[in-house]
């Protein structure tokens, strides 16, 4: 077979980018080697051997910008000869969506997560000082690994991680296709498939990049701890780890926050966290880091209790590694929606995993002696109240991980376990009791010092917020009569926990303490006061009951111009709009006033976006107030190209023969004869002419000539609209059956959708919790930043 | 025994009680058949679309009602209903999970998994290239 000479491709970005993957894995050995060295001599003045590690670093991490930079030229060029540009990028996406296209598959989301390792890593190597070299060795070991993701390379028919740089003629799945034999076919790829509707949306610009760096910052407690161990130093870690550790929790929750508000804007399932599988695995780390940073803090406090926070600070990046290889494997099958399909990286995935949980395992039964295990605390100190809060949200992630990793659990065991069938109560079910048992502890702890308390002044202090906290949880449980004992009891933690914790801020206020902590968990408990109103008060509104509905069931039919009562409004569907490929749809919203006038309160929009290629989508609309939103969507609505201008929706053809009677619409029309006429001499213009009869709204019986010419080899299709049957009839052509034409059949329908409504009460307390809990986590930061560079000074 | 000790058991013991709940919370993966046996229990019954058989969905009708007939994986034909709107795209679907109790003579379904085809595995060829030839135009 000779090689085909292709005209127009654009090689060079996928030579460079080759080569860069490779000089970063090669840069990435000999790091590692250095650093190795350096560690082995242990010796800080042994600066040469460090100063190489650095450098093939820097290269490794430049290598990789400059893979990533060639693949967004790919990307942003529009080169749809390579297979990566076409799947997920096309020309005619809004241009600040496709910074999204990067990371929509999987080779662009590792070179995302590496990039982000790679930047923040440089921050780690200039500021970790004596633990520089174990540190980098354990980001080096993860970057090799990352990079061999998207290494594309075949071993004896082992594929290793796949080419992001791979032609669309290249794909295994193209091989032999007469098309790419064509050396212009380049010519004949107009556009690529693009990205899925779903994903072209202001929050899917910045929440997949939050959560990678959240990913790439959580490997560096894990580095600082292995660090710490492989130079035998179990204090001196603690200072410099603290900041990273809150950054990646920072980051990390940050990212899981714009997720849940990605969904709650733009998904139709109804709420901002539905426990999908991809979601958990990414909650999980973020659970396994925040207890990991109770223990730490315990330990840097109390110079104590070291090998909890090394199990649990090294568990926090392996809940990362397993993550991904749950939702990147194809391992979680039909029970996610949005998890990655499986391409054979399943088994670098699981290597991923296993040399980071060797990492540590080995270095703590090495140092076994070192950090032995102490005794528990006494009972009635902040220390106990810690270190239980730290096992409970273990625990509470433990039941999340095992129920999303049933999967796994059937793939390893060969059993036939389905995962829950209402998977949302399941969850809610048993993250309750450990939500109760954490706010508590979170409580009683913010009124005990470390050490010794005295029970009395204990005592005299917490029955303030105590006594608070139950007066608000009963008159909440009394005034809301759904709610169940259980949440009674969950509003009375939450309520104790903010007022704990403000009282917490203020009485570090004047003096020293951490006011980080005492922000974030005032904001911790609105949170998850906003949690406990919206959705054990969301509320259906478009439930059954309407006029006209038979039957129960979510759905409310919508016929335009018919209001419909719904709750203190009426509602009115008064029309659709088409702006490009998305059709909005405006339901109006009015409301009585004082006097009994209905007033135009609002309208929402909710749409259809058309994707021939990847689906319609279903875009919700909201109306934020401040008690509560009002949310809704289209749950069907009518194909919007059946549906002609003058109203009347397409509905089939048939055959139509004379004598025949036809019973689609309100009355029969009857096929009464038909005529050929020939007008013209030269018999290029022929006329056929079927006259249909049917009675009119009178009662008269009337006849409608149906007419269909060919002038010149130019046929035109003439219609007949038969008042009183709601039809039109369309000639579309001479049946092959003798005496019979082809009819197609245009019904006068009503307009309508049907939509699903919710009503939010009080939300935005959720976000406000959110924002107060962020802004802590960041003064919290900051503090630890600026105390570990004057310690190092 | 040291208290770590006691520590220690308390959290295995809540270990095993988390992992027990989950093995009797959950349902099963199975036929139409085995469904049929136990109809008061929740199956996960994976299959197809039958071919050639209708979808109902009439939003004129009961906008909360569609039925279709479905193929589990050995075969067994069932109809299948579900009170919600009939989801876009339907007829396009490669696969379905659908989540329910079996009733008098068919499947009551309250909530369904639809694998669709393309959405982020999408083949590499786009629509429409195998079936027309370029080869003529060399």
């Amino acid at each position: 077979m000779n090689e085909i000479a292709y005209i127009g491709e654009h090689l060079a970005p996928a030579i460079t980018g080759r080569a860069l993957i490779y000089l970063s894995l090669i840069a990435g050995i000999f790091s590692l080697f250095f650093y190795f060295r350096s560690l082995k001599s242990g010796s800080l003045d042994d600066l040469k051997q460090r100063n190489f590690g650095r450098l093939f670093y820097l290269i490794q991490t430049f290598s990789i910008v400059g893979v990533s930079v060639a693949l967004f030229y790919i990307i942003v060029n529009h080169y749809f000869e390579y297979a990566y540009a076409f799947k997920h990028s096309s020309s005619l996406m809004p241009g600040k969506y496709i910074i999204s296209s990067f990371w929509a598959g999987q080779e662009g989301s590792f070179l995302l997560w590496a990039l982000f390792i790679g930047l923040f890593g440089i921050g780690a190597m200039l500021t970790a000082r004596k633990l520089e070299s174990g540190v980098m060795s354990i980001v080096v070991i993860a970057q090799l690994i990352l990079v061999t993701m998207v290494l594309g390379l075949n071993f004896f028919g082992i594929s290793i991680g796949s080419d992001p740089f791979m032609l669309l003629r290249e794909v295994p799945e193209n091989a032999g296709l007469d098309f790419f034999r064509n050396p212009d076919y380049l010519r004949f790829i107009r556009d690529g498939n693009g990205l899925n509707p779903l994903l072209e949306n202001p929050w899917m610009v910045i929440h997949p990049p939050l959560l990678f760096m959240g990913y790439a910052t959580a490997i560096f407690p894990y580095a600082f701890a292995f660090a710490s161990l492989v130079q035998g130093d179990k204090r001196y870690w603690l200072k410099p780890v603290l900041p990273w550790m809150l950054l990646a929790i920072g980051l990390l929750g940050t990212g899981l926050l714009l997720g849940g508000a990605w969904a709650y804007q733009s998904l139709t399932f109804g709420g901002f966290w539905a426990w999908d599988p991809v979601e958990n695995a990414s909650l999980v780390p973020w659970m396994v880091l925040v207890a990991a940073l109770h223990y730490m803090l315990l330990s840097y406090k109390r110079d104590k209790y070291y090998y909890g926070t090394y199990i649990f600070t090294f568990l926090g990046f392996i809940m990362v590694v397993y993550a991904s290889y749950l939702t990147r494997s194809g391992v979680l099958g039909e029970t996610s929606v949005h998890a990655f399909g499986d391409d054979g990286r399943s088994f670098q995935l699981i290597l991923f995993t296993v040399i980071f949980i060797l990492l540590p395992v080995w270095q703590l039964i090495k140092n076994r002696k070192n950090i032995k295990a102490n005794d528990l605390p006494e009972l009635f100190t902040r220390e106990f109240l810690m270190m239980y809060g730290a096992i409970v949200m273990l625990l509470a992630a433990f039941q999340v991980i095992s129920t999303t990793s049933v999967p796994v659990i059937n793939k390893v065991f060969g059993t036939n376990m389905a995962p829950p069938s209402d998977v949302v109560n399941f969850y809610n079910t048993w993250q309750l009791p450990f939500a109760i048992m954490m706010t508590l502890l979170l409580s009683v702890g913010q009124y005990l010092s470390y050490g010794k308390n005295h029970f009395k002044a204990f005592l005299r202090n917490i029955i303030y917020p105590f006594v608070l906290a139950l007066i608000v949880a009963i008159w909440g449980f009394v005034s809301d009569n759904d709610m169940s004992i259980v949440h009674g009891v969950f509003l009375f933690c939450i309520v104790f926990t903010i007022l704990t914790s403000v009282a917490y801020l203020f009485r570090f206020a004047s003096g020293r303490g951490n006011s980080a902590a005492g922000i974030t968990h005032v904001g911790f408990g609105i949170f998850l006061l906003g949690v406990l109103i919206t959705f054990s008060n969301t509320e259906t509104l478009s439930k059954g009951g309407a006029p006209g509905m038979p039957g129960g069931g979510d759905n409310l039919m919508l016929f335009k111009g018919m209001m419909k009562p719904l709750g203190k409004y009426k509602i009115n569907y008064s029309g659709s709009k088409d702006v490009r490929d998305e059709t909005f749809h405006q339901i109006d919203f009015l409301e009585e006033d004082k006097d009994g006038e209905l007033y135009h309160s609002f309208s929402l929009y909710p749409s259809v976006k058309y994707n021939s290629m990847m689906g319609n989508v279903h875009n919700p609309d909201t109306r934020n107030m401040l008690s509560g939103d009002i949310y809704m969507y289209i749950t069907f609505a009518e194909d919007r190209a059946k549906r002609m201008p003058d109203g009347f929706v397409y509905s089939g053809s048939m055959d139509f023969a004379l004598g025949d009677t036809l019973r689609a619409g309100n009355v029969p029309v009857v096929f009464d004869s038909l005529y050929i006429s020939n007008m013209s001499a030269n018999a290029e213009q022929i006329s056929i002419v079927a006259m249909l009869k049917a009675t009119d709204s009178l009662g008269v019986e009337q006849t409608y000539p149906l007419k269909y010419t060919v002038n010149g080899g130019m046929a035109e299709s003439g219609v007949a609209e038969i008042p009183g049957s709601g039809l039109k009839l369309r000639f579309d052509k001479v049946s092959e059956i003798a005496k019979t034409i082809n009819v197609g059949i245009f019904e006068q329908k009503p307009e309508f959708v049907v939509v699903k409504i919710l009503h939010f009460p009080w939300i935005f307390i959720l976000w406000a919790g959110s924002i107060i809990m962020f802004t802590g986590i960041t003064v919290g930061i900051w503090k630890r930043a600026v105390k570990a560079r004057n310690a190092a000074e | 025994m040291k208290k770590i000790h006691i520590l220690a058991l308390v959290v295995v013991v809540a270990a095993i009680g988390v992992v027990m709940s989950l093995s009797m919370n959950s349902s099963t993966y199975a036929g139409f058949a085995e469904a049929g046996e136990h109809p008061g229990r929740e199956y996960h019954v994976i299959g197809t679309l039958s071919p050639d058989r209708p979808l109902e969905y009439d939003a004129m009708k009961d906008a909360n009602s569609f039925s279709f007939y479905m193929l589990d994986n050995e075969g067994k034909e069932m109809l299948v209903k579900y009170s919600d709107t009939k989801p876009q795209d339907f007829e396009k679907l490669d696969q379905l999970v659908v989540i329910g109790k079996m009733k008098d003579g068919y499947f009551d379904a309250h909530k369904m998994n639809l694998k669709c085809p393309s959405k982020y595995n999408s083949d590499q060829v786009p629509e429409g290239f195998e079936s027309t030839s370029f080869t003529g135009q060399e």
